[in-house]
């Protein structure tokens, strides 16, 4: 199967790489299709805590795209209130099988450092980081260090 | 001798070899001696020729032997040329110090030399009789007396002049024919013996994997592989070409080419990518095969003309008319080719459903995520 193989290689690609930005990456040994993962941005206002994300692979991967979820509630124009993320990347149409998961998370952690209110999921924050954003840093931050999980320590 | 032929077990398609190889040595398509070679040790020409030599009574530097156009030297071992069991060699009578052709192209004749028996294989074919895909060997005959003593004038360069008929002409050495005739290719499956019908039918974007590039879905290293006529040559191995075609056939994402058919372009969707000889498809599996089939029919009606819908009638209808009224010639029902419902005079009573956003979740949102 098309998928298992090269998630295999993919997933202990990533371990060995030990990004800062991405870790603790967690596969259950029963369903390779399904990880997460620990996102740790260090653009402010997102550094103040860290995000617990999921990837879901379909089994047609990798001629189908992967979807991404975040399991932590963040306050982003370009994350809803359920956790869905809308990146380019990983869109039906431009999708390509050769995408490495890899590449994903360096544009999803590039999307949260730099949000793209042109392209919201939700227009209200859009509004507010595009209008005035000191009070938008400032209910991220609050919002990040309430709901947001532990950054680890190194 | 009929009998003990075929009574004779199929080697290859057992996985025991034989430590023997029998192989027909044909001359002038009027005598055929059978050779035994010992596999112990590897095969050279000139050993072939002795044995002839001996059998026939004819002087070993007389004989000359053809395989595949091209005349074949003393030190070339049989092996090399993916000569097995059964293989009928040309040969004829003439003393002569055989040409040594140069330069000889990648996709050439040319025996590959390596030792592992899988290696040595450079075509595949989809083959009929063994409903799979196996090694292939291209084979040359004349085209006029279907004979294989034939002698090329040159070698062929590339997938054109092996496919397109009359591009490399050649010496005939049959009795009947001359110098100047038409060479014809074609490539037999070695999982099987000879027969009268050659059913295989050469997959010509599927080669062994000498470069070991990764396969571009699942990036790991096999052979054969498929390689996509794209600029790039992208690689998939033929797991994951399974995988890819069954995925895009369910999700409709073949194209329609005018010249190669329906057919899938590489999974990065370069320009030129498309796969140009639809028993690629074959590899899909038999099932997923006729469905294919089945979609490209649909397909070409669709682009041609209009499938009948009528319930329960489906009739695929080609329109040369450009006119809205179209009669289906089967079930006789009249429709509107614009919106496929019973004729009606003017403009079509259905319009266009409007799709929602993406994520219609917050009615501020002002784009919605789309592929931009």
């Amino acid at each position: 199967m098309a998928a298992t193989r090269r998630l295999q290689k993919e997933l202990a690609d990533l371990r060995k790489a030990e990004s800062k930005a991405f870790r603790n990456i967690q596969v259950d040994d029963s369903n390779i299709l399904l990880w997460q993962g620990l996102l740790v941005p260090d653009s402010q206002p997102y550094n103040k805590g860290a995000f617990r994300i999921q990837i879901d692979f379909p089994a047609e991967y990798p001629f189908k795209p992967p979807k991404i979820s975040f399991r932590t509630r963040i306050y982003h124009p370009n994350i809803d209130e359920r956790g869905q993320v809308c990146l380019p990347i990983i869109s039906p149409e431009n999708w390509k099988p050769a995408t490495k998961t890899d590449q994903v998370i360096q544009a999803l952690i590039a999307l949260v450092n730099d949000p793209e209110p042109e392209h919201p999921l939700r227009g209200d924050l859009a509004e507010e980081y595009s209008k005035d954003k000191k009070k938008f840093f400032k209910n991220a931050e609050e919002y990040t260090k309430k709901y947001g999980e532990k950054r680890p320590s190194d | 001798m009929l009998r003990n032929l075929f009574n004779r077990p199929s080697y290859s398609q057992a996985g025991w070899m034989p430590p023997f190889l029998v192989v027909n040595v044909r001359f002038n398509s009027s005598s055929t001696c059978q050779i035994q070679l010992d596999l112990e040790e590897p095969s050279k020409v000139r050993t072939l020729k002795e044995r002839v030599s001996r059998k026939l009574d004819i002087p070993a530097e007389e004989i000359q032997i053809i395989l595949a156009g091209r005349i074949i030297e003393d030190d070339h071992q049989l092996q090399d040329f993916s000569v097995g069991n059964e293989t009928i060699l040309h040969a004829f009578r003439e003393k002569r110090k055989p040409r040594c052709p140069e330069g000889v192209p990648d996709c050439s004749l040319e025996p590959t030399r390596s030792s592992s028996q899988n290696n040595i294989y450079q075509y595949f074919v989809f083959c009929h009789e063994c409903k799979s895909m196996k090694p292939g060997k291209l084979r040359v005959r004349c085209a006029v007396c279907r004979e294989g003593h034939m002698i090329l004038e040159r070698d062929p360069q590339n997938w054109d002049d092996v496919l397109l008929p009359g591009r490399i002409r050649g010496e005939c050495r049959g009795e009947a024919c001359g110098t100047d005739q038409r060479a014809e290719f074609y490539f037999k499956c070695t999982g099987h013996l000879s027969s009268q019908q050659e059913s295989a039918v050469v997959l010509k974007h599927v080669c062994p994997n000498r470069k070991a590039a990764e396969c571009i879905a699942c990036t790991h290293v096999s052979t054969p592989v498929l390689v996509f006529p794209c600029q790039r040559n992208h690689v998939i191995c033929l797991d994951c070409f399974k995988s890819y075609g069954i995925v895009f056939m369910d999700t409709g994402q073949f194209e329609s080419d005018p010249l190669y058919g329906y057919s899938l372009p590489c999974p990065d969707k370069c320009e030129n990518s498309l796969i140009q000889e639809s028993h690629h498809f074959c590899l899909l599996g038999q099932d997923q095969y006729e469905r294919y089939k089945n979609l490209g029919a649909l397909d070409f009606v669709r682009q041609n003309g209009v499938v009948c819908p009528h319930f329960g009638c489906g009739e695929g209808i080609q329109l040369e008319a450009a006119t809205d009224k179209v009669m289906c010639p089967s079930c006789k029902f009249l429709f509107c080719r614009q919106c496929l419902s019973e004729w009606h005079e003017g403009p079509c009573r259905m319009r266009c459903i409007q799709l929602p956003e993406v994520f219609p979740i917050n009615p501020q949102s002002k784009g919605g995520c789309k592929g931009r």
